[in-house]
């Protein structure tokens, strides 16, 4: 019977593994656990089939790969390496006799991760449709003013601080009651600690008009949390209305479709509350300017009504005018015919008196007996007149005689 | 009174003047309302709540 040493064995194993695997090769798994030391990252990789882990195996990623790898994925690289996550590696088999199995991973497939997220929110997406959550959140009535506004964000997030002061440093001076609620916007603690800072702005005593969840830019990996179907669900089934803002540019998370107003950016979410703002308030000043408007208009109205109403009257009194002309037009054609009818009686009235005149006229008083004294040919009346000596005249109703006055006596 | 509810009564006011049915004597007491109304958001969009509370303790 021969016997190997421990050593000989595990040697004889690293050999064979050595031999048949020279190489590094793709493998398919789901990252379990992930911690970082001095920059080398050591991972655990299972496979499951349902709940069950079929296969387990400790991997590494040596912090100088590690480097070449961010260099190249970028920032998803810390998404990648999450709890959950499936993912397509290349790693070389390394098999230390005193350590045991290690894979060394040496390259990243994010597509293949990307794929497999995509297929899960596809599924995660389904399921919300089903339960009709999508657009539910944005049933909810958005306040014309967000003022009172609850901020999930993590303190740490580069989009919050400018969020802050654009919102708080706005050009119209409108003022905005801001409260902070920090929870993690990357990592694993995503979804917990939001769902916890819901539950806390639920239970909150104060009213709030929306939430605002924000975060400023990241790699697209690390918008899987909201893509969670429990965040997902809690948020369609909010009771104030959510706004975003998980600064992602291209493409749209779960979260986006579930929420009362998905924006870009929380630059993008403060501009949209303060134009909120804006647009109620000038609102209100169109309906102050139509007010005025028609105040004006109506005191216009009722002025022109008076206005009106002096111009009938004064229509009334040009009538009176009018028909005061009509009788003198009438009057005018009614004179000349007046006029004739007087001169006439006129005439008749001058015959009256021409027959009384003439009952009066000189030849009958002369006929009645009467006769008269004239001196040098001029009637005289008065013993005045004469004097002895003169020559005077005497009228009869039939002739004329010549006398000479020798004696005159005076009525005593 | 909120931003809604006062919005609502100068919508009402905006109606009532649009459709004529405000009479001349009633139009002043309106046209107060109104400016209450459009005061009162002016103020709130500006100030936070204890200052307002001020504003109208005053």
């Amino acid at each position: 019977m021969q016997v190997y040493s421990l050593f000989e064995l595990n040697e004889y194993v690293r050999r064979i593994l050595a031999l048949n695997l020279p190489e590094a090769i793709w493998i398919e798994c789901e990252v379990a656990q992930s911690n970082e030391s001095r920059g080398h990252y050591f991972l655990s990789l299972v496979q499951k089939d349902g709940e069950q882990i079929v296969a387990q195996s400790e991997a590494v990623i040596w912090s100088k790969t590690y480097r070449k790898l961010k260099k190249q994925l970028g920032l998803s690289i810390r998404a990648l390496l999450q709890a959950g996550v499936a993912i397509r590696l290349k790693a070389r088999v390394d098999y230390n006799e005193r350590y045991g199995l290690k894979l060394v991973i040496e390259e990243i497939d994010p597509a293949h991760t990307l794929g497999q997220l995509e297929l899960q929110k596809r599924a995660t997406l389904q399921k919300l449709q089903e339960k009709g959550l999508i657009g539910k959140n944005k049933e909810v009535v958005l306040p014309k003013v967000l003022q009172k506004i609850a901020v999930i964000s993590s303190e740490r997030a580069a989009g919050l601080q400018d969020f802050l002061n654009q919102v708080t440093s706005n050009p119209y001076q409108y003022y905005y009651d801001l409260q902070i609620f920090p929870a993690s916007m990357q990592g694993d603690l995503v979804v917990k600690e939001v769902l916890q800072q819901l539950k806390k702005i639920r239970k909150s005593s104060k009213q709030y008009d929306c939430v605002v969840i924000i975060r400023g830019g990241g790699a697209k990996l690390d918008l899987n949390a909201f893509d969670q179907y429990e965040l997902s669900e809690a948020i369609a089934n909010y009771a104030y209305p959510v706004l975003v803002g998980i600064g992602h540019e291209t493409d749209e998370s779960i979260l986006d479709r579930v929420v009362h107003t998905s924006l870009k950016t929380p630059t993008a979410v403060a501009e949209f509350i303060i134009n909120r703002t804006l647009h109620f308030e000038s609102e209100v000043m169109q309906m102050a300017y139509f007010i005025q408007q028609k105040t004006q208009q109506t005191f216009q109205m009722a002025l022109l009504r008076i206005y009106q109403l002096e111009k009938q009257f004064q229509l009334g009194t040009q009538q009176i005018i009018d028909s005061q002309k009509q009788q003198i037009h009438l009057a005018e054609k009614q004179i000349p015919q007046w006029a004739k009818f007087q001169m006439t009686s006129a005439q008749q009235q001058l015959k009256e008196w021409e027959k009384q005149l003439d009952l009066l006229s000189v030849e009958n008083t002369l006929a009645r007996g009467y006769h008269l004294v004239l001196k040098d040919g001029m009637l005289i009346d008065s013993v005045k007149e004469v004097k002895e000596g003169d020559q005077i005249e005497t009228q009869f109703k039939d002739g004329r005689v010549s006398s000479t006055v020798n004696d005159i006596k005076n009525k005593s | 009174m909120n931003y809604e509810k006062a919005y609502q009564e100068l919508q009402d006011i905006v109606q009532e003047l649009q459709n004529g049915q405000i009479g001349i004597d009633d139009l002043s007491t309106k046209i107060k309302r109104a400016a209450e109304l459009i005061q009162f958001c002016k103020e709130k969009l500006r100030n936070s709540e204890t200052e307002l509370q001020q504003l109208f303790d005053e």
